[in-house]
């Protein structure tokens, strides 16, 4: 077991486990073969690769529909993924350093607290959250975005921050109040560096699902001229409905961020994802 | 210098400080905090809560009406109908996606060469826009899409199906793209519990003579369980709310056979503008999914005295 | 029960790295048999192997006149006692102990029977519900030896299963261990780095270091007979003293030369060959004794007194031969087996505490010393000066 022996079952399971590798990952080679035929290749040979393969489709995929491009939509969604983890970071880790160096009883409550803002889903609380956004205009833009987004994973960010302070032990505190260090000086020199790995975490977790959201992007942001990748390409498709090669084009351009991310920090993302839901 | 620290009674092993520095952080640091989840996840929550005992179009007052919504949706085939789905499609996903992942995570937990390529590959499709992946699955299982060339092409022209037009399979479909998407996910959760497993426990269960399928069912599995458990509710609190694969690749259709509450919701509120009927459904999927979540809590706890 | 024979065993890693080198032991029926050297000697992997845990990569492993190389380790019927017990920490003590038979599919009434039996014998009947996280680390410990002993199995293999008590309880537990293992008289193959754990419970005593097997005897013919220098330095504490010596013949006697100082040897036939050349002189601290104490017999050594050691009934004194005195080449010492006084020219003796030291130079008599050869390490001849 603990044995380094690499025998033939290890050699019939990798075997086994290739194929049904290959089998998983059947879809991406459509992805890439269609978005490169041309219009009437795609019925011609559809499961061959294509004769001449059309970079052409890439660049009217890029052109996106309704006026906005894939870059444009690309870069909305990096502004606003980017914006909201940041904040989630900074709000999120002051509120759990103050909730865990709080009073016992009133840390468990918060504590608490936090935990059932988890728990409760969404689409109860869309809503309310919808038609007072829509009052005060914050509805089709990136503003709206980002703050709807802080506020919906912040219960996120602060349970995964609480759950690493909690097990920190707090003579680094200490030590630096013993130097002479000011609370901020001490909770950003010496806290937040050390919250390094947990802060990785609530990156991971919390830019994934605001990069990948659909459900709440296209109620916060369909009819107007400010699009994310997945309403960008929502409508594309609603376009271009059964052109799958132009369809698959602008999927491709969809992808290729988070595969590229994934494939130079795939070990962080499986850990950051992993860790995060266990907690 | 440092203050001495005492072991807190009723959690062991969690250092708490003598008072010192704790005094010291105040409290208001964590206001923003807590104002925000305050207003997006309880007094959001509850508005919702409360608009589904209304009847409002969104723009002019909403208008009481009790347990209409509630009597609607449950007489309403289309809206009864959703929640009846949105269970099966729960059920179903989390079957097959934790069946699986544990089967890949059992298989992966050997001394195998490409063990860390085949893990990444295997999660990869977990961090990818599900909008995206559901358009790719759309067309593999089109009328005439690749499935069912290659189908015809085995000469299993009886399984050929109109995978997402078919009434009678589009559901399925619907939790074969989920499954494939999130069975990468279970993997990793049952690949990290079974390292947490002590090697010489199966060593020891070999040399007591037990044969690998009794070592997998008597010590594996009941130690899996504490990871079972966290999977098991995330990928059922996912099935329950679904959205985004549902709406790519059918839209609720064909005849409403793949609605699910979360389709409905949003079809009711944003697209009807029935936004009280909306907040209705809305109420019925968070009842649903903290009654799930409280069930959790409660095996979680169970599961951790089984080794008390 | 059975014999478990080591016929030139070896194990190879992928990596090259040769954790035992062709071992050859014979481990006899009913037989009490610890292999016991410093980490990382091959001794636990050797154990494994004979589990079945790890493969083996040449020679042949016989239990029982059977060659069991190729064995599934649930087909060997061995029980093992892990480090760490691997006690399953989901089933209760009585599940625990059961596992065993229930593997085998023996019946339910009479798996009762013979847990209820192991666990009165072990003193765990109040525990027979509860979860191994609820024990203490003697209770675990007794768990494992329950779970050992339920399948009358044909050996015993034990891997440091006292290395996690605290120091009484090891000793508790040791008596209990070699009392089970004589009342059941089960061949058992016990690993240990603890050589005080080898000598007090082991019938023989397999010393191992870097893969090979250095010597296997009782306990006293390890201790009397060092076969060479790793294994004299390995047993016995504090370690042996080895000083670079000379022999030199003066008339009709042979002399020992350390340093300046010389003193006279018995005629030793094993020692005629070595006449002029270096040679490597090993004496226990027990064996080293005030002058005055060995009543004129023996060889005699002056050295001056440099500190004391206090552990009654015994105190270690610490004494300087001179810087002259060269201690041996330490290359085959690395590991727990490095000898710790090495020094020039420190000694240090090993007498009752009650004995006040003079500061100052003093008269010190040598009971028994061991010859060496330094090129080696090997033993060229044992000798007891106090005969002559």
């Amino acid at each position: 077991m603990s044995d380094s022996r690499y025998g033939p079952k290890e050699l019939v399971r990798e075997a086994l486990l290739i194929c049904v590798a290959i089998v998983w990952c059947a879809p991406f080679y459509f992805l890439v073969m269609v978005s490169g035929k041309s219009d009437t290749d795609v019925f011609r040979a559809p499961l061959a690769w294509p004769e001449e393969f059309m970079f052409d489709n890439f660049r009217r995929a890029w052109a996106g529909t309704n006026r906005v491009t894939l870059g444009e939509a690309l870069i909305n969604s990096a502004v606003v993924t980017v914006a909201t983890v940041a904040i989630l970071i900074l709000v999120g880790s002051i509120t759990a350093y103050a909730v865990t160096r709080a009073r016992a009883t009133s840390r468990e409550w918060i504590y608490i607290f936090f935990v059932f803002a988890i728990i409760t889903p969404w689409q109860l609380s869309v809503v309310p959250l919808y038609t007072s956004f829509r009052q005060m205009g914050l509805v089709g833009n990136q503003l709206g975005i980002i703050i709807l987004f802080s506020g919906l994973l912040m219960p996120l960010a602060v349970f995964l921050y609480v759950g690493f302070l909690r097990a920190m032990p707090m003579e680094y505190e200490e030590a630096a109040e013993v130097d002479g260090a000011g609370r901020w000086r001490i909770f950003f020199r010496v806290v937040f560096p050390l919250l390094t790995p947990v802060t990785a975490t609530v990156a991971v977790m919390t830019g994934l699902i605001v990069w990948n959201d659909f459900f709440m992007q296209l109620i916060f942001l369909t009819g107007s001229d400010v699009q994310t990748l997945p309403i960008s390409i929502f409508g594309f498709v609603g376009e271009y409905a059964a052109r799958w090669n132009l369809v698959f084009a602008a999927v491709c351009v969809a992808l290729a961020p988070i595969i590229g991310f994934y494939v130079f920090a795939q070990k962080e993302l499986i850990r950051g994802f992993s860790g995060g839901i266990k907690n | 210098m440092t203050a001495p620290q005492r072991l807190d009674a009723e959690k062991p092993g969690v250092a708490v400080p003598a008072k010192t520095l704790r005094t010291r952080v105040p409290l208001w640091w964590a206001i923003p905090g807590i104002t925000l989840a305050f207003l997006y996840h309880y007094v959001a929550t509850v508005a919702g809560g409360w608009y589904a005992f209304t009847t409002w179009d969104g723009l002019s007052d909403p208008v009481f009406i009790g347990l209409d919504n509630f009597i609607e949706i449950f007489s309403s085939p289309k809206s009864y109908g959703a929640l009846i789905n949105t269970v099966v499609l729960a059920f179903v996903f989390v079957a097959g996606v934790n069946l699986i992942g544990l089967a890949l995570a059992v298989w992966l937990n050997a001394n195998l060469k490409l063990r860390g390529f085949l893990r990444a590959l295997f999660f990869a499709t977990v961090v990818m826009n599900p909008l995206a992946t559901s358009y790719i699955w759309s067309y593999l299982l089109a009328a005439t899409g690749p499935i069912n060339i290659v189908l015809g092409a085995l000469g299993l022209h009886g399984l050929q199906k109109v995978w997402l037009g078919d009434p009678s399979v589009a559901l399925m479909s619907v939790c074969l793209v989920m499954i494939w998407q999130y069975s990468g996910l279970t993997m990793v959760l049952y690949l990290s519990g079974l390292q947490t497993i002590p090697v010489e426990l199966n060593e020891a269960a070999e040399v007591d003579g037990a044969s690998a399928w009794r070592r997998f069912r008597k010590i594996s599995l009941p130690l899996l369980m504490p990871a079972a458990t966290v999977s098991i509710t995330y990928t059922t609190i996912t099935g329950l709310r679904v959205f985004d694969q549902v709406y790519a690749l059918t839209r609720g259709g064909p005849n409403y056979s793949t609605e699910t509450l979360a389709t409905s919701i949003f079809k009711e509120t944003f697209v009807y503008g029935r936004f009280g009927y909306g907040a209705a459904l809305a109420t019925v999927l968070t009842a649903l999914i903290l009654l799930i979540s409280l069930v959790q809590i409660l095996l979680l706890r169970l599961s951790d005295r089984r080794f008390q | 029960m059975v014999q478990i024979n080591f016929k030139d065993v070896a194990k190879r890693y992928a990596d090259g790295t040769d954790a035992v080198r062709s071992l050859n032991i014979d481990v006899r029926d009913g037989e009490f048999l610890v292999m016991v050297g410093p980490s990382g000697c091959g001794k636990t992997t050797a154990l494994r192997m004979v589990a079945g845990l790890e493969s083996i990569t040449g020679g042949e492993l016989v239990a029982g006149n059977r060659v069991i190389n190729n064995l599934a380790p649930r087909d060997r019927n061995f029980a093992m006692v892990f480090q760490n017990y691997a006690l399953y920490p989901h089933m209760t003590i009585f599940e625990n102990i059961a596992f065993p038979l229930e593997c085998e599919g023996v019946a339910k009434a009479e798996i009762k029977k013979r847990v209820e039996h192991v666990v009165g014998m072990l003193d765990l009947e109040p525990h027979l519900y509860r979860k191994p996280k609820s024990l203490s680390g003697g209770q675990r410990q007794r768990v494992a030896m329950g779970r050992a002993v339920i399948r009358r199995p044909h050996a015993f293999l034990m891997d440091e299963p006292l290395s996690n008590l605290d120091a009484k309880l090891r000793v508790q537990m040791r008596s209990e261990i070699t009392q089970l293992q004589h009342d059941l008289g089960t061949t058992t193959l016990y690993v240990t780095h603890d050589q005080v754990e080898a000598m007090t419970m082991g019938d023989r005593i397999a010393v191992m270091n870097k893969g090979v097997l250095q010597q296997v005897g009782t306990p006293l013919e390890i201790y009397e007979r060092p076969l060479n220098m790793f294994v004299a330095a390995f047993v016995g504490s504090p370690s042996i003293n080895l000083l670079s010596a000379r022999l030199e013949r003066t008339g009709d006697g042979v002399i020992c030369v350390v340093g300046e100082q010389r003193f006279g040897i018995g005629a030793t036939p094993e020692l005629e060959a070595w006449i002029d050349r270096g040679i490597v002189f090993g004496v226990r601290p027990e064996d080293v004794s005030l002058r005055s104490d060995a009543a004129g017999k023996g060889a005699t050594l002056k050295a001056e007194f440099v500190l004391s050691e206090m552990v009654p009934p015994e105190q270690l004194v610490h004494l300087d031969l001179g810087a002259d005195v060269v201690v041996a080449a330490t290359e085959e010492f690395d590991g727990d087996g490095t000898p710790r006084n090495l020094q020039n020219g420190k000694i240090i003796a090993r007498i009752p505490s009650e004995y006040a030291i003079s500061p100052g130079t003093g008269e010190w008599a040598i009971r028994k010393g061991h010859f060496f050869d330094p090129a080696n390490g090997a033993l060229i001849a044992s000798v007891r000066f106090d005969l002559n």
